[in-house]
């Protein structure tokens, strides 16, 4: 019998069907050599040439592996920061503003050769930072470093430290930007992060913030449902309103400032209605209370938009329309002056373009009600006429209805018509200032709720009555970093900010007033 | 009880590591809570990848260890055991590290690399034991070589019976014996579009009709070489078609391994 020999075809072609699949190790080989030629080699090629210099100037330490370092030249330390810059002793100017490179430095950066470089980019930039997705040196100025705080800092020059290092150390504080803030994780990821992700740690100093700081005027920390301390709301420390002071609320939740005001919001916010040119009318919050656009405050409230549709400033309520102007003293007197002037010398009463709209009777607490007086008729001369409807507005029907106001001696303002007549001060209204400067609320985000189930103030009497809310109404629905059913997970950041002097909302004490910052009583 | 397989070894040992791992890296990802999400570059991140990175490049050692015939270094067996098992909990490993943010880029490139490893290797496993013949490479319980011999035996066999009959038949014959098995790489995936042997049997049907008892003597032999031949043609399709995860698995793995270097290398050069 005869088998197959070794040259028969058939026997070779069986030997080489016993090979396993041909081509594994040049598919192999291929993959290999592409894969790091496309992700490896071409990238961290292209991240340390520059094209338009033709070197490695952006980076000393690998240009002087390479034989370059002699191009490390002017333009690089002049875009760069100085790298010996410690992070937390950062320089900086006289207002005490982060004095770093220029923006438009990093504007001059030549992108990486052809972005080879992208290939690595783990994910999308934060919206703000897209300018500079293909420049990855941006960010990552040297290879194998993290990304250092002054490359961060030499666009966010504004941003505050959030204690002042030059009084204070510690090393829990000496954290870099990018302890925080990650970028890399969608466009919108940074602002999510600064509102959620920052500020999980902050309890690690301020669960016992006098350990570590004896002198602060904070309380304990911890958590904003199981221990965060009754809110500060900051007030003006007296009539004159010089001095502002955060005050914690007292258990009661009544505070009070002085405001030379005289406003009842109750009167106003009747659910009977409020009297008015039109008869009884009730009035909403956002009658004078005006949203500003923000999202945040209101518009201020004034007397030309917001009172004197009702309280309005009539000489002779019973025939004329004409009003004096809510303005200085000055400026009444001698309009009172030229009105009843005009009337002595030829009898007849100005009556203003619009036909006579009915009078609202002014009562004061305790006096009986009375028909608003008339001095177009009585005897005398126009001075004396205006001496006693000056008398009358000041003193009983109109402007010390709202304000303080104390007879003073004259002569007047010189020049003026009604610098003969008597004279008055009227206390300045305190201005506005922001109730609690130290955290961020938007009231756009609370519009679901009403403003009375924060603010009480149809039970007010009085405009010295603060009606800021305590922690407890937030509580209904705020939750703290642990989730709670049918509640909100608020972490700290939710409406702290961390970099001190740019996290108030963009309400800055009036002119005049001084900062007390943390020096309220307790 | 059941004979132990490559899956199943001492007791699934392997599986009892990589099970345990891999509940391991599940435990430590649900109760960790990174300050913004989870992600390679968390200190669990670094952890996992860390440990997914050297079990990747053991992985890849068991392609040196199965050509290392006289290591002691543990039985093949026991390798390829802890090899599947360890590849499946890296399954586990890798894509928590992953934190589950993909993108275009070449970290999940290196991910769904991956992922086509593992799962090839899966297939693997499967296809081997559910044809273990395939692992014996034997058909019928002869070799390859054997079922050769016997092709071989036919063939004379039919040259024989065929010098009585005319050069026509004769020529049949020879192209029958001559035309190979499978002829080239792709005939080992697909039955081919002709066949000299099976036209040899068509003729042969034919001339047969006349009654010729030479022919129909032929006619059998060569109805029992087409028998052979489909046997082997058959036994190679398969055994083409569970091989080619090999293919995707060896090539892949190697360009995973590129990948991965240029992963690691990448996310230190920007950190």
């Amino acid at each position: 019998m005869s088998g197959p020999t070794p040259e028969d075809p058939l026997s070779q072609e069986i030997r080489g069907l016993q090979r396993p699949l041909p081509g594994r190790r040049l598919v192999s080989w291929l993959l290999f050599l592409v894969a790091l030629t496309a992700f490896l080699l071409l990238p961290v090629g292209a991240a340390l040439f520059n094209d338009d210099q033709g070197g490695m100037r952006d980076w000393p330490l690998i240009g002087a592996m390479f034989g370059d370092a002699d191009r490390v030249d002017a333009q690089l330390l002049g875009r760069r920061p100085d790298p010996s810059v410690k992070p937390d002793f950062i320089p900086r100017d006289a207002q005490g503003v982060f004095a770093l490179a220029d923006l438009t430095g990093y504007q001059a950066t030549p992108p990486t050769l052809m972005a080879l470089d992208r290939w690595w980019n783990p994910g999308p930039l934060a919206a703000a930072h897209q300018p500079w997705a293909n420049d990855c040196r941006a960010c990552h100025a040297a290879p194998f470093g993290r990304v250092r705080d002054e490359d961060c800092l030499a666009c966010h020059k504004v941003l505050g430290d959030h204690v002042d290092f030059t009084q204070v150390k510690d090393a829990r504080l000496e954290v870099r930007c990018a302890s925080c803030h990650r970028d890399h994780k969608g466009e919108f990821a940074l602002a999510a992060q600064n509102k959620h992700a920052v500020g999980r740690d902050c309890a690690d100093c301020h669960r016992d913030i006098k350990a570590s700081y004896a002198d602060t005027q904070t309380e304990n920390v911890r958590d904003f449902v199981d221990e965060h301390p009754q809110f500060r709301v900051q007030v003006a420390s007296d009539a004159a309103g010089k001095v502002l002071q955060r005050v914690r609320l007292p258990a009661n939740g009544l505070l009070s400032q002085p405001t030379n005001l005289k406003f009842p919001h109750d009167v106003h916010m009747s659910d009977k209605g409020v009297g008015s040119p039109n008869g009884k009318v009730v009035m909403k919050c956002a009658d004078c209370h005006e949203a500003n656009g923000d999202g945040i405050g209101f518009r201020p409230t004034t007397m030309q938009d917001h009172c004197q549709s009702c309280h309005a400033l009539k000489m002779e309520p019973t025939l004329s329309n004409r009003e004096v102007p809510h303005g200085p003293v000055a400026d009444v007197l001698s309009t009172l002056r030229e009105f009843y002037s005009f009337v002595a010398t030829t009898g007849s009463v100005p009556r203003g373009p619009e036909p006579l709209t009915r009078n609202i009777v002014i009562k004061r607490p305790g006096e009986p009600e009375r028909a608003p007086r008339s001095f177009v008729s009585m005897p005398g001369d126009g001075k004396a006429r205006a001496t006693a409807a000056a008398i009358e507005m000041f003193e009983k029907t109109s402007c010390v209805i709202c304000h303080e106001v104390k007879r003073v001696p004259g002569p007047g303002k010189a020049g003026t018509p009604g610098r003969d007549l008597p004279q008055w001060e009227i206390a300045a209204v305190a201005p506005d200032h922001a109730w609690m400067p130290k955290s961020t609320f938007t009231h756009a985000s609370h519009s679901a709720a009403t403003c009375e189930s924060c603010h009480a103030a149809s039970k007010s009497k009085e405009a010295t009555e603060v009606l800021m809310p305590g922690i407890d109404g937030c509580r209904d629905c705020h939750a703290g970093t642990k989730p709670v059913a049918d509640k909100i997970v608020s972490d700290c950041a939710l409406c702290h900010g961390f970099h001190m002097p740019g996290h108030t909302p963009p309400q800055p004490p009036a002119k005049g007033y001084q900062l007390l910052s943390g020096r309220a009583q307790r | 009880m059941t004979q132990e397989n490559v899956l199943t070894l001492h007791g699934f040992r392997y599986f009892r590591w990589s099970l345990l791992l891999s509940v391991a890296a599940i435990v430590a990802y649900l109760l960790d809570d990174p300050p913004v999400a989870p992600y390679g570059g968390t200190w669990l991140g670094y952890t996992l990848g860390t440990v997914g990175a050297l079990i990747i490049v053991w992985l890849i050692l068991f392609g040196a260890r199965k050509r290392a015939y006289r290591s002691n270094l543990g039985s093949l067996r026991g390798w390829l055991s802890a090899h599947i098992w360890l590849g499946i909990a890296l399954l586990v490993i890798g894509t928590l590290h992953t934190g589950f943010q993909f993108g275009w880029n070449i970290h999940t490139i290196a991910y769904i690399l991956m992922l086509l490893v593992i799962f090839s290797g899966i297939w693997g496993v499967t296809v081997y034991l559910r044809n273990p013949a395939l692992l014996s490479e034997m058909i019928g319980g002869k070799s390859l070589q054997q079922h050769g011999v016997v092709l071989a035996e036919l063939d004379a066999e039919s040259r024989n019976l065929a010098q009585k009959l005319g050069p026509d038949v004769q020529q049949l014959i020879e192209a029958s014996a001559r035309a190979p098995i499978v002829g080239g790489v792709f005939g080992r995936f697909a039955a081919p579009a002709s066949c000299a042997t099976a036209n040899a049997v068509t003729q042969l049907q034919q001339i047969g009709l006349s009654g010729d008892k030479a022919i129909r003597n032929l006619y059998a032999v060569q109805v029992r070489r087409q028998q052979q031949l489909e046997r082997i043609r058959g036994f190679l399709r398969l055994k083409a078609w569970t091989d080619l995860w090999l293919l995707i698995h060896v090539p892949v793995s190697i360009g995973l391994l590129a990948t991965l270097t240029a992963h690691i290398v990448s996310v230190f050069f920007y950190w």
